[in-house]
């Protein structure tokens, strides 16, 4: 049996044990819906959520606030960590701090963003925006100076002005990296999102998770979360195939 | 050439302590110009001097100690939880192609969920005590970890783990003596960006509904506009963050005596 088919089979076998010890455990158990909802539930309230339309409306504002949020973070990154590389005191004063923000949890500024801007679209694109700037940030300062050293003595013995090399030499090797980081970035997105509207929101998946916790109906807050995993995978996976395209030159496993 | 008065560490270590230093500096003042000129109103940007007077007061009155000690019980209690599961379930899917190919694709379906989004969810299984804060930090934890852990044992050199088979070593020597040794560079990468993660995972908990920690006291002291308390909480889990981070460092320092300088980047997978 060839390897894809058995990793097929086997993960098929997992979900139907899954499926059935879970549809099993609420029989045996007598698990409440609100703690447990049954497969059938679930699939139920993802129908009504897709088909009958009442998830659109969350999904598209939870969407627009994380990929918003993500493009203006990442690019404000990219900007910032190509100054930051290209100027020797800015990279000593500054990257060893973004550093350390690397390790702070950034999303607890949520709140206060939400007290600044409302419980609309704009304090959850800030916020994800916020999040997504530090990863970018340090991959594309990594990503400069990650560049052939032998080439930019050969655009220097050439005379090439900085900013061609820049062009030539150090933008291209940089390009890894940051679509390495857009990736990171990309979740980040979806935590703050989620995060943010948690806090406070008008709409949005988060919003719809936490009301229907109040209101205690599980099966609606796994069918919001499996379509956050469904939306983030997608999105993910679309990032990873345009890596692939536009980094054609390194060997890809 | 010797300094005749500063020893020899200090001197080796300052460019890279001062330009950081005089970084912070520079930021710190701004911040302080902006709010002493009042070019943004103080009830949006509190003035630093305010934070830090906020810091020191509930430091001292005790507020700043209720509200810390269940977050960081909580998130060291998770922390260990999720990367000790992470860490047998990474030896388990490198050592046994069985377990890879029943729970493999699985794990990758999952990771594609933002782990936070369940908060409200483990709220009602587990209540916003110390047991829902536990779950969803280990949960949060166990993915950068496992994906680190994973990568680590599979770039054992494998021409290393043929010589010991040959020469007759069970799978538990070649385990314990090659793929740990091998994955731990990695392995410490994932339980570095696994730290932020931990107090992430605590604090939303702490946003969707809790009475006591940082979480909790971000969100009250931002609600009723006690800006300069929410920032000194932010600051404060920021300073967490960065010693948790320094803490992992350090063994990983201790522990991987044989690495010097040349670091194996993080898989940063949320």
């Amino acid at each position: 049996m060839p390897e894809p088919l058995k990793l097929a089979l086997a993960t098929l076998a997992t979900f139907i044990v899954l499926m059935l010890l879970w549809q099993g455990a609420i029989g045996l158990f007598a698990i409440p819906s609100y703690i447990l909802p049954p497969p059938g539930a679930v699939g139920a309230a993802l129908e009504r959520g897709w088909i009958g339309g009442t998830l659109w409306p969350h999904a598209w504002f939870t969407v627009r606030g994380a990929l918003i949020g993500c493009l203006i973070g990442s690019l404000l990154g990219m900007v910032a960590g190509a100054i930051v590389a290209e100027v020797r005191i800015a990279s000593l004063a500054f990257y060893p701090l973004v550093i350390a923000i690397q390790s702070m949890p950034t999303v607890a500024i949520a709140p206060l963003i939400v007290v600044y801007l409302g419980v609309g679209l704009a304090s959850k694109i800030v916020t994800v925006a916020l999040l997504c700037f530090f990863p970018v940030f340090v991959n594309t300062v990594a990503g400069f100076n990650a560049a052939d050293p032998r080439l930019i003595d050969l655009y220097r013995a050439a005379s090439a002005t900085r900013w061609r090399m820049f062009l030539d030499v150090k933008l291209p090797g940089a390009v890894d990296h940051i679509m390495a980081s857009l990736q990171i970035a990309l979740v980040l997105a979806f935590v703050g999102c989620v995060v943010s509207e948690f806090v406070a929101s008008s709409a949005g998946l988060g919003h719809v998770i936490k009301t229907f916790a109040n209101d205690l109906n599980a099966a609606v807050m796994f069918a919001a979360i499996a379509s956050l995993g469904l939306i983030g995978g997608t999105i993910g996976f679309l990032i990873t195939r345009a890596h692939r395209r536009i980094v054609f030159w390194r060997t890809w496993r | 050439m010797r300094h005749p008065v500063l020893p020899r560490w200090i001197i080796d270590r300052a460019p890279a302590l001062l330009y950081p230093a005089a970084g912070l500096a520079t930021l710190l003042l701004a911040w302080h110009l902006v709010t002493s000129f009042a070019l943004v109103p103080s009830y949006l940007l509190p003035a630093p001097l305010k934070v830090a007077a906020a810091m020191l007061a509930s430091a001292s009155d005790g507020t700043l100690l209720r509200h810390l000690s269940p977050t960081l019980q909580a998130t060291v209690t998770g922390y260990a939880i999720g990367s000790l599961a992470a860490l047998l379930l990474a030896a388990l899917v490198a050592e046994f192609k069985m377990v890879e190919r029943f729970v493999l694709l699985h794990l990758i379906a999952i990771q594609s969920i933002p782990k936070v989004s369940i908060a409200p969810l483990v709220f009602l299984w587990a209540g916003f005590d110390l047991q829902g804060k536990v779950i969803l930090v280990s949960l949060i934890c166990f993915f950068p970890i496992f994906a680190n852990a994973l990568a680590g044992f599979r770039s054992a050199d494998a021409n290393l783990i043929d010589l010991l088979r040959a020469a007759g070593a069970s799978r538990a020597h070649v385990f314990l003596q090659v793929k740990l040794p091998s994955a731990a560079s990695q392995l410490f990468a994932g339980l570095e960006v696994a730290v932020a993660f931990a107090l992430i995972g605590c604090v939303v908990m702490e946003f969707v509904g809790a009475t006591r920690g940082m979480g909790f006291l971000i969100q009250d002291s931002s609600n009723t506009f006690d800006l300069p308390m929410t920032f000194a909480a932010v600051v404060t889990l920021g300073l967490i963050g960065v010693a948790g981070n320094a803490l992992v460092r350090l063994a990983r320092a201790r522990i991987l005596f044989w690495e010097q300088g040349s670091k194996t980047g993080a898989l940063r997978d949320a």
